[in-house]
C-alpha cells in the first residue's frame, strides 16, 4: 500500500486558505503527500461582466498573492510534500479530474460560508464536488481554524512559476477524408435547400404572380410553398443530424 | 390611442424588474454553481437549443414580424422565412466548426488561425457597426411599446428607455443566462401561440383557413396608405369588414395580402431581401456566443435543431397574427400610416390584436414579453460591442498595457456612445417597423462577417489580407446600399438601391476576399486550425 495522497483546492480566499491549514495538518499526521490544485476559471464572460463578478466576490479575498505559492510554502514549513497543479476549466469539474488523475484519497475545500439568499445565488463549489466525488471530501469552515500563520507564510511566500494544464489537448490531426465528407454533406444540404428557398422567392415575386395566385390545397400556390420552407428546413436539419460522424 | 394604459404598464415593469433580478442573480449562480460546471458546462442540448430561441427572438421577431405581415401581407413573410433559414445556414455550416475551435466571436475565430491585429481591428469595426444597427430597432421596438403603453410621444418615450437600457449596462448590467433566455424564449413562443389560438376562436370561427380566406380578400394597409384620398376614407370606417371590402373595391388592381407585389416591387429586390435575410444569422456578432454552454459541436447541432423547430413554429403563429391583425385591425392600421402613428401600425399589431382578444392584461404579457426580448438583444449588443472595442481596439492596439479599470472605462464610454447613436437614428427612423430595420442589420453582417467566417472555417486558402479586405469591401458596398435605402435613393452608380444591400455585398464580399487571397499568401495556422475545426468527435 502506497503513501496516501490528498487533495486541496486553492484559489486565495480566506476559506481556501483554512482548507489549506486544516490539510496540511492532516497529512502531516498521516505522513501524506498533497496536490494544491489552482483553477483558472473558464466562464462565458464578457469584460464587463467580469468586472460585476470580481466586485461582488471581492469580500473573500485578502490581498493578491499566489495561492499555489503560499500551499507549497505552507508545506515547506510543515514538512510536508506539495504538488502545485494549474488547471483551465470549470471549476468543480476540473478539480475532479485532477483528483482522478492524481488518484487521491481525500479532497479538502473551503466552504464559503454564505448564508440566505446570497448561498441560493452562489451556490457552492465545494457542495458540487462533495456530491459527485467517489471519495470522502472534506469541507472545511473559515470559522472553524485560526489562519493566521497561514496568511502570515502568504504575505512572504514568493511567486512561482507553472504551466497550466489544459485538459484534454490532444492535438487534433487534420483527416482529410473527414474534413471533405463533411463538406461534401453541409453545402450539399445546403444547396438543395437553397434551391428550393430560392425557387420559392422567385415564384413569389411579382412576375410570376399568376402561378403563386394559383390555388392549392386551399391557399395561394405561393403561399403553400412558402410555409412549406419550414418543414422543409426541419427535414434537411435531421438528415444533417443523421449523417453526422 | 394616446392613452395610458395602467394595468399593462404595471405588467410590463413588474416584469422587467423580475428579469432584472433573474438576471442579476442566476448570472453569479451559473458561474458557481457546481452542478453547471462538473460537466464542463452541463446545459443539456434540450434547454440549450430553447435558450436560443430565446436569444434569437428579438423585437423584430416578436412585434416586427407580425406587424410587416399585417402592413404588407405575403411579401413580408420572408422576413421570418429568411431569420427562420439562416439559422439552417448556421447548422450546416457553422455551427459544428465553431464549437470545435472554441471561440465564440468572429474576432476570436478568425484569431486562431490568423493571429492579427489588424484584422482583429477590422472584425471590430464590422462587430461594432452591425451592432449599433442592429441596436437601432431594440430602441425603436421600446420607444413604441411605451409610446402605447403610457401614451407619451415616441421621442419622449425612446429617449427614456433607451437611456434606461444604457445606465443598465453601464452600471454593470449582463447578459441573460442560459436560464433567463429558457424562460423568455418559452414566454415568447407560448404567447404568440396564445393570441394566436384566441384571435382564431373569437373572430375566425377557430379555422386558420377562415384567416387565409379573409386575407384573400384584403389589399394590405400599405398600399392604401399610399393613397391619401382612399386612405382618408377608410380611416373613417369603424367596422373592418367595411373598411376592408371599400378599399377592395376602390383598388381592384391591387395585389391582396396574399399575392406579391405589396413590399418588393420586383424579382430583383423580392431575391435581395430573401437572400440578405438567410446569410445574416451566421455573421451576427451576439447569437453564437450561446454554443459555449453545449458539451461539445453534436450536443451544438442538436441545439440547432431544437432552435430550429421552436423558431420556426413560433414563426408560423406569427404570420397568422399577423394575417389576422391586418383584418381586424384594418382602418385603425391605415389611418395611423398615413398619421404620426406610423411606428404603433408598423409595430404593434401584436400586442393591440392581444388587447382585443384578451384585454389590457394579454396587451400587458404581450407588451412584457416584447419588452423582455428587447432588453436582452439590446444588453447583449451592447455588451458584445464594447467588449468588442475594449479588448480588440484599445488592449491589442492602443494600449498594451491597459489596466482591467481603464478597459472597462472604454467598455463604459462606448456603450454610452453606441446607444445614444442608436437612440438618436431611432428617432430620425420613427415609423419604420422594427423588423425591416433588423433585415437591414442582417444584410450588413451577411455581407461582411458571414463571408470571411464561411470561408475561414472551409477554405485553406483563405489569407489574413483576403479576410481583411473582404470584411471592409462589404462593409462599405452594403453600409453605402443601406443607407441609400434609408435616404430613398433610387440608384447608386448606375445600381438600382435595392430593400437588402446583401445581394451587393456578399458576392462583393466573396469576390474580394478568394481574389485578395490568391494574391497573396498568409494562410495562417491553417493545419491546425482545420484540425481543430472539423476534428473527428469519438
Amino acid at each position: 500500500m502506497s503513501a496516501k495522497k490528498y487533495l486541496v483546492g486553492v484559489d486565495g480566499s480566506y476559506p481556501s486558505l483554512a482548507a489549506l491549514k486544516e490539510a496540511v495538518q492532516m497529512a502531516k499526521t498521516t505522513g501524506a503527500s498533497l496536490v494544491a490544485v489552482y483553477v483558472e476559471e473558464e466562464a462565458p464572460l464578457l469584460l464587463l461582466e467580469k468586472e460585476a463578478e470580481h466586485v461582488s466576490e471581492e469580500q473573500w479575498y485578502p490581498d493578491h498573492f499566489d495561492p499555489l505559492a503560499v500551499a507549497v510554502e505552507y508545506g515547506k514549513t510543515n514538512g510536508v510534500e506539495v504538488k502545485p497543479v494549474k488547471i483551465k476549466g470549470f471549476i468543480a469539474g476540473a478539480i475532479l479530474k485532477v483528483a482522478s488523475d492524481e488518484r487521491v484519497d481525500m479532497i479538502f475545500l473551503g466552504e464559503s460560508g454564505r448564508t440566505g439568499l446570497q448561498r441560493l445565488a452562489l451556490g457552492s463549489v465545494a457542495e458540487g464536488v462533495a456530491r459527485h466525488a467517489k471519495i470522502p471530501v472534506v469541507i472545511v469552515k473559515k470559522e472553524a481554524i485560526d489562519i493566521d500563520d497561514v496568511l502570515e507564510i502568504a504575505r512572504k511566500a514568493p511567486k512561482i512559476e507553472i504551466e497550466t494544464l489544459v485538459p484534454e489537448e490532444t492535438p487534433a490531426i487534420f483527416r482529410p477524408s473527414v474534413f471533405y465528407r463533411r463538406m461534401l454533406i453541409s453545402f450539399t444540404l445546403m444547396l438543395i435547400f437553397l434551391v428550393y428557398y430560392l425557387t420559392t422567392t422567385v415564384i413569389n415575386s411579382p412576375v410570376f404572380t399568376e402561378i403563386a395566385s394559383t390555388p392549392f390545397l386551399g391557399m395561394p400556390l405561393g403561399l403553400f410553398l412558402a410555409f412549406m420552407i419550414y418543414p422543409f428546413a426541419w427535414l434537411i436539419s435531421w438528415i444533417y443530424i443523421r449523417s453526422w460522424r | 390611442m394616446q392613452e395610458l394604459r395602467l394595468t399593462a404598464l404595471i405588467i410590463v415593469i413588474v416584469s422587467i424588474l423580475v428579469t432584472l433580478g433573474i438576471a442579476w442573480y442566476s448570472r453569479r449562480w451559473t458561474r458557481t454553481t457546481a452542478e453547471f460546471y462538473v460537466a464542463g458546462g452541463k446545459i443539456t442540448w434540450l434547454a440549450n437549443g430553447i435558450a436560443l430561441v430565446g436569444d434569437y427572438l428579438s423585437a423584430a421577431s416578436f412585434l416586427g414580424v407580425a406587424g410587416g405581415i399585417a402592413i404588407f401581407g405575403i411579401d413580408r413573410f420572408w422576413d421570418a422565412l429568411g431569420y427562420f433559414s439562416g439559422y439552417l445556414v448556421v447548422l450546416l455550416l457553422i455551427a459544428g466548426p465553431l464549437r470545435n475551435v472554441g471561440k465564440y466571436t468572429v474576432a476570436d475565430v478568425l484569431d486562431v488561425r490568423f493571429n492579427s491585429k489588424a484584422l482583429r481591428v477590422v472584425v471590430m469595426i464590422a462587430t461594432l457597426f452591425i451592432s449599433t444597427f442592429y441596436l437601432i430597432p431594440q430602441m425603436l421596438g421600446a420607444g413604441v411599446l411605451f409610446q402605447t403603453l403610457l401614451g407619451l410621444p415616441y421621442n419622449v418615450t425612446t429617449v427614456m428607455i433607451g437611456s434606461l437600457m444604457i445606465i443598465y449596462v453601464v452600471l454593470g448590467g449582463m447578459r441573460g443566462t442560459t436560464y433567463n433566455q429558457i424562460i423568455q424564449g418559452v414566454l415568447l413562443w407560448s404567447v404568440m401561440l396564445f393570441i394566436l389560438i384566441l384571435v382564431t376562436s373569437t373572430y375566425f370561427h377557430g379555422s386558420l383557413g377562415a384567416i387565409l380566406d379573409a386575407a384573400e380578400k384584403m389589399v394590405p394597409p400599405g398600399i392604401v396608405a399610399q393613397n391619401q384620398d382612399i386612405a382618408k376614407e377608410i380611416s373613417k370606417i369603424d367596422d373592418s369588414e367595411k373598411a376592408v371590402q371599400l378599399a377592395a373595391e376602390k383598388l381592384p388592381e391591387s395585389p391582396s395580402a396574399l399575392t406579391p407585389g405589396a413590399f418588393a416591387k420586383d424579382l430583383l429586390n423580392s431575391l435581395a431581401f430573401a437572400i440578405g435575410i438567410i446569410f445574416g444569422t451566421a455573421g451576427l456578432p451576439h447569437i453564437l456566443i450561446r454554443f459555449y454552454t453545449v458539451p461539445d459541436a453534436k450536443a451544438a447541432k442538436k441545439s440547432v435543431v431544437t432552435c430550429l423547430v421552436g423558431v420556426g413554429t413560433f414563426y408560423i403563429f406569427a404570420s397568422f397574427v399577423g394575417l389576422s391583425a391586418m383584418y381586424l385591425l384594418y382602418p385603425k392600421l391605415v389611418s395611423w400610416l398615413t398619421g404620426e402613428l406610423a411606428g404603433v401600425a408598423m409595430n404593434m399589431p401584436v400586442p393591440l390584436v392581444g388587447e382585443m382578444v384578451g384585454g389590457e392584461a394579454l396587451l400587458g404579457i404581450a407588451a412584457a414579453g416584447a419588452m423582455a426580448a428587447m432588453l436582452s438583444t439590446a444588453v447583449g449588443l451592447l455588451i458584445a460591442g464594447t467588449t468588442s472595442v475594449a479588448y480588440d481596439l484599445y488592449k491589442n492596439v492602443l494600449n498594451p498595457e491597459a489596466s482591467e479599470r481603464s478597459q472597462i472605462l472604454v467598455a463604459k464610454i462606448t456603450a454610452i456612445v453606441m446607444g445614444i447613436i442608436a437612440i438618436v437614428l431611432a428617432i430620425v427612423l420613427k415609423g419604420s417597423n422594427v423588423s425591416f430595420l433588423v433585415t437591414l442589420a442582417f444584410g450588413i453582417a451577411a455581407s461582411s462577417l458571414f463571408p470571411v467566417l464561411a470561408l475561414a472555417l472551409w477554405w485553406k486558402g483563405l489569407t489574413k489580407q483576403g479576410a481583411m479586405w473582404g470584411i471592409l469591401t462589404g462593409l462599405v458596398v452594403s453600409a453605402v446600399f443601406v443607407i441609400g435605402q434609408l435616404m430613398d435613393a433610387k440608384s447608386i452608380l448606375g445600381l438600382p438601391v435595392l430593400v437588402n444591400p446583401g445581394l451587393y455585398g456578399i458576392p462583393a464580399t466573396f469576390l474580394v476576399a478568394i481574389v485578395v487571397s490568391m494574391l497573396t499568401s498568409e494562410v495562417g495556422a491553417v493545419d491546425k486550425f482545420m484540425a481543430i475545426a472539423h476534428t473527428e468527435e469519438a
